[in-house]
């Protein structure tokens, strides 16, 4: 056996120095491909926030917040960000609300079916944006789709200008869209917040005479707070960051009806080419993105 | 076969001061075994023996190697530990080999080995299991094999039975003395219980807050322990402690008073250092088991008998004692104790709140003083 | 209780969660029907079952290379996952056993990642792409998606790291593992669970990924699936069934692969809660 001794004080386990090594080289590539692809990135949106220049041009031209101003006067941004902003809170009563519902019923108020049920319920989470917006899309067609017809069929009268061509209802109709493929997930998320509870809390608070929706309302909640905000944040951020399902379904139409921050960032970077006009919303999708990840970082345990 | 010879070996974490300036020598095949209250860096001493913790001063020699700051796999140690440690995703045949594997040794040699080891601890029919399927005393006899395995200098137990129930506890001790004399290899082994200390060791060594307290076989350290520490600490139910103190002093004999036990003059046995002068507090302590007849009348007031059938334990409170001594908390201060316990040969049924008298002599006694240090000795036999 | 009155509530909550499940099939039920009809029947009788059975829309949606398309997120998705897995988990296991205060910072860092939405810095990633000559090749959507899948999944599994045995690795040690070895051959051995959630989750999101996508790959056959069904969408103009067959095709499998693994898949997205 050979033996190998080393004269190093470092604190640590024998053989520190050469773990630490491995140590940094195990993290490095995680490094590597976080600061390329994440944080140079968000350097550059920041720093390119303050230029005007267009997607070919290399060098651009120095504006201050001029880009700023300019979104600040441009009425498509308040639009885009009114969108979001509606997507935001329709989600979090539609999705959060029936989420916690779903969950509940499914957590405590029935016995039989509860497997499949929460497998057709969460289903739409597996599927792609892109193919719910197409689905949708034909469903509400004015001319093929089943909805109009249904509508029709119970003596109703559907937008004149289709569901989703119409501006007044578009809007809503994409956060419809939202809450039928993500109240599954919601209601998987808090389910999984419900069934950590411990059932002799509900023992207990039945000896005390707390049953049924009192339980729910006295016990399940209070139980479930840091799910739920974990829940609303989650939301929260993917209201703002959404853009596969109007991109598909209305392109940010009509008339930039249900444009939202990503479609109008996309479309201004890469239709337009304003680049600088681009950072500057994009430093806006930033900073709220970044102020919900520090929230749910507050109220989750991973901190 | 090798020693380990430790030097001034010392570890501190932050400002906390867990091993303080060790020595210790082990001789070849000896069974060495290291007891002391949770915090005494006992396990600590152990993990930087096998590299598993750095050392911040001293040094460790296995043999005539010397391995302060070695690889923990180079060292010619194995270790088992408390919790089994066995790789749940390997078969107990890949576990046992494992460390051989990482060695580079070929794989007949392995399989040699691993049925060696194996046939020792009659484990052949379970190699093929994964360790999940096993029992925990099969689990710990699989991590004693992986140690045998590798057929290390010295052996290294870190509590290894504390997790089996009692019974299984007591076989696997049997076994574990069985194996040492079989192997008559070095084994250090880490424990809090005195029971496995008591019967396994060839050599105790009782530490506390990071220092060697004293160390000897285990009937020298019963017998004649250097302090009131190791007095409690060897032996179950531990010694009653009482509070007493000084009424006179000659050259080698002082006078006691005890309010249990009146006046006792008592022979010292230990006269260097500080003189013992009259009204100093001291303890005398008493072994549970030494209320066999004397004369020495000890009343008390039952608080509790457990019947253990071949014995008796009576729990009570002196008469004559109590808040008497000024201590609201009732431990007679200096680590006395307000209760004693004593241990009867037979099955005795004293009602509980009854007054009790037992017997004790003054052979059986005791002395520390007040720094805790043995000046007396009971006299066996 | 009342067994009665009991009945009436189980009825009501059935009622809810029936109506929802029922609100979710349709779409999709819609999309499987849909698909075999024929074009004029789209018109004429869109509330109808199909007259016939007839796969003739699934042959000119597979014509369009929803096949290709397939194989693409396959190969996208798989290529990823290992990606995400091998290096989220090293970064993982360092930040875990490293001692001191900056590891707790990189990892701080690193969860901070976990903030930056992709759609806010899509021009500079496109341009580093651009820039690295990786348009119109895989590498430009596994790198990215890689990135973004780092910081949740070094998340989870810093903390099933720290909830590791440390006997085990220090037995590990004992028996001649360095540390990186004893990451290979004793810690992920024993991280199935945690590879699992965090394979699961990924895939769901990188499977559906579609602006980086959308932006990097132009050539057809490197295109992944979302992008392809808004090429099928442009390919067909009016031919819904033909769009529905490959909407069918391409979300089929994975509807499958959840139905038979959806514990699985319950777990690892519920994680996010945590």
């Amino acid at each position: 056996m050979m033996y190998e001794t080393s004269r190093n004080g470092v604190a640590g386990r024998p053989g520190h120095a050469r773990e630490h090594l491995t140590y940094l080289l195990m993290l490095a590539p995680a490094l590597l491909l976080l600061g390329v692809f994440v944080f140079v990135p968000v350097v550059l949106v920041i720093a390119g926030s303050f230029y005007e220049f267009s997607l070919t041009s290399e060098d651009g031209r120095f504006v201050g917040l001029g880009n700023y101003l300019r979104i600040a006067g441009d009425e498509i941004f308040w639009i885009a960000l009114r969108n979001n902003i509606i997507i935001v809170v329709g989600s979090v009563v539609l999705q959060v609300g029936m989420g916690t519902v779903l969950a509940a019923i499914l957590d405590r108020g029935i016995g039989v079916g509860r497997t499949l049920l929460r497998t057709i319920i969460f289903a739409p989470m597996v599927i792609s944006s892109v193919a719910v917006g197409l689905v949708w899309t034909i469903i509400l067609d004015p001319n093929v789709g089943p909805m109009n017809a249904a509508v029709t069929g119970l003596g109703l009268t559907p937008p004149r200008l289709g569901w989703l061509g119409d501006p007044t209802v578009s809007i809503w109709v994409i956060l419809g869209i939202a809450t039928w493929q993500y109240t599954g997930f919601l209601m998987v998320l808090i389910l999984a917040g419900l069934q950590s509870v411990p059932k002799e809390l509900y023992q207990a608070a039945a000896l005390d005479g707390a049953t049924g929706l009192r339980a729910f309302w006295h016990i399940t909640l209070p139980s479930i707070r840091n799910v739920l905000v974990v829940a609303v944040l989650i939301t929260t951020v993917g209201g703002f960051k959404i853009f596969d399902l109007v991109f598909v379904t209305t392109g940010g139409g009509p008339a930039n009806a249900t444009q939202v921050l990503g479609t109008y960032i996309y479309l201004q970077a890469f239709n337009i080419g304003d680049l600088g006009h681009a950072h500057a919303m994009s430093v806006v999708l930033l900073m709220i993105a970044v102020v919900l990840g520090w929230l749910q970082l507050r109220v989750s345990r991973t901190a | 076969m090798s020693g380990l010879d430790i030097t001034d070996l010392s570890k501190h974490y932050g400002s906390f001061h867990a091993v303080k300036s060790i020595s210790l020598g082990v001789l070849p095949g000896e069974f060495v075994v290291m007891v002391g209250p949770s915090g005494c860096g006992k396990s600590t001493l152990l993990r930087m023996i096998a590299g598993l913790e750095t050392v911040d001063g001293g040094m460790i020699r296995v043999g005539d190697m010397d391995v302060t700051h070695a690889e923990p796999s180079k060292r010619g140690v194995a270790m088992v530990f408390q919790n089994y440690a066995l790789y749940p995703h390997m078969t107990v045949d890949g576990n046992m080999g494992f460390g051989l594997r990482m060695a580079g040794a070929s794989r007949e040699v392995i399989a040699a080995a691993v049925s060696r080891a194996a046939g020792i601890l009659r484990i052949a029919d379970h190699l093929p299991k994964l360790p999940k399927g096993l029992s925990g005393g099969q689990k710990q006899r699989v991590a004693i094999g992986r140690a045998i395995t590798r057929a290390p200098k010295i052996f290294l137990f870190d509590e290894p039975l504390s997790n089996l129930d009692a019974e299984l506890r007591t076989r696997m001790r049997v076994e574990l003395g069985r194996l040492h004399q079989d192997l008559g290899a070095t084994m250090i082994y880490v424990t809090h219980d005195q029971v496995e200390a008591m019967t396994m060791a060839d050599r105790i060594v009782v530490l506390r807050d990071g220092e060697i307290e004293q160390m000897g076989p285990p009937l020298d350290l019963y017998n004649r322990p250097a302090n009131r520490f190791v007095a409690g600490f060897l032996g179950a139910p531990r010694m009653n402690i009482v509070a007493a103190r000084i009424v006179a002093a000659e050259d080698r004999v002082v006078t006691v008073e005890a309010a249990c036990l009146g006046r006792i003059p008592l022979e010292l046995d230990v006269t260097e250092g500080r003189a013992l002068l009259p009204g100093e507090p001291v303890t005398l302590g008493l072994r549970p088991e030494a209320f066999r007849g004397g004369d020495l009348p000890l009343r008390l007031i039952v608080q509790l008998v457990e019947s253990l059938g071949r014995e008796t334990l009576v729990h009570g409170h002196p008469i004559g004692v109590g808040t008497a001594l000024g201590d609201p908390e009732g431990n007679g201060g200096d680590g006395a104790e307000d209760a004693l316990v004593i241990q009867l040969p037979d099955q005795q049924r004293p009602r509980m709140g009854d007054a009790f008298e037992a017997r004790t002599d003054r052979r059986a006694l005791y002395l520390f003083d007040a720094d805790g240090r043995t000046r007396r000795f009971a006299r066996v036999g | 209780m009342d067994t009665r009155r009991f009945g009436a509530t189980s009825l009501v909550l059935y009622g809810i969660a029936g109506l929802w499940s029922l609100i979710v099939l349709i779409p999709i039920v819609y999309m499987l029907m849909a698909s075999l009809k024929r074009r004029n029947e789209m018109f004429l009788a869109p509330l109808d079952l199909p007259s016939e059975f007839n796969l003739s829309s699934f042959e000119r949606a597979w014509g369009v290379g929803v096949g290709t398309f397939m194989v693409n997120s396959l190969l996208v998705t798989f290529l990823t996952v290992v990606v995400i897995v091998a290096v989220s988990g090293m970064a993982a296991y360092s930040l875990s056993r490293m001692q001191g205060g900056w590891p707790r910072f990189i990892y701080l860092l690193i969860v901070a990642g976990f903030a930056i939405p992709l759609q806010a810095v899509l021009v500079p990633v496109f341009q580093i792409m651009s820039g690295a000559g990786l348009l119109n090749s895989r590498l430009a959507l596994v790198l990215p998606y890689a990135a973004y899948g780092i910081p949740f999944t070094v998340i989870l599994f810093y903390a099933f790291f720290l909830d590791f045995p440390k006997e085990l690795e220090e037995a590990a040690t004992l028996d001649g593992c360095s540390r990186f070895q004893t990451f290979i051959r004793i810690i992920l051995p024993l991280s199935g669970p945690a590879i699992a959630s965090a394979a699961i989750f990924q895939a769901v999101f990188i499977w559906n990924e579609f602006i980086l996508a959308l932006l990097t790959l132009t050539r057809p056959n490197l295109k992944t699936l979302p992008v392809g069904l808004m090429e099928l969408r442009g390919e067909f103009s009016s031919d819904w069934p033909a769009v529905l067959a490959g909407l069918t095709l391409a979300t089929l499998p994975l509807l499958l692969i959840f139905v038979l693994a959806q514990k699985y898949f319950v777990r690892s997205l519920a994680g996010l809660g945590k």
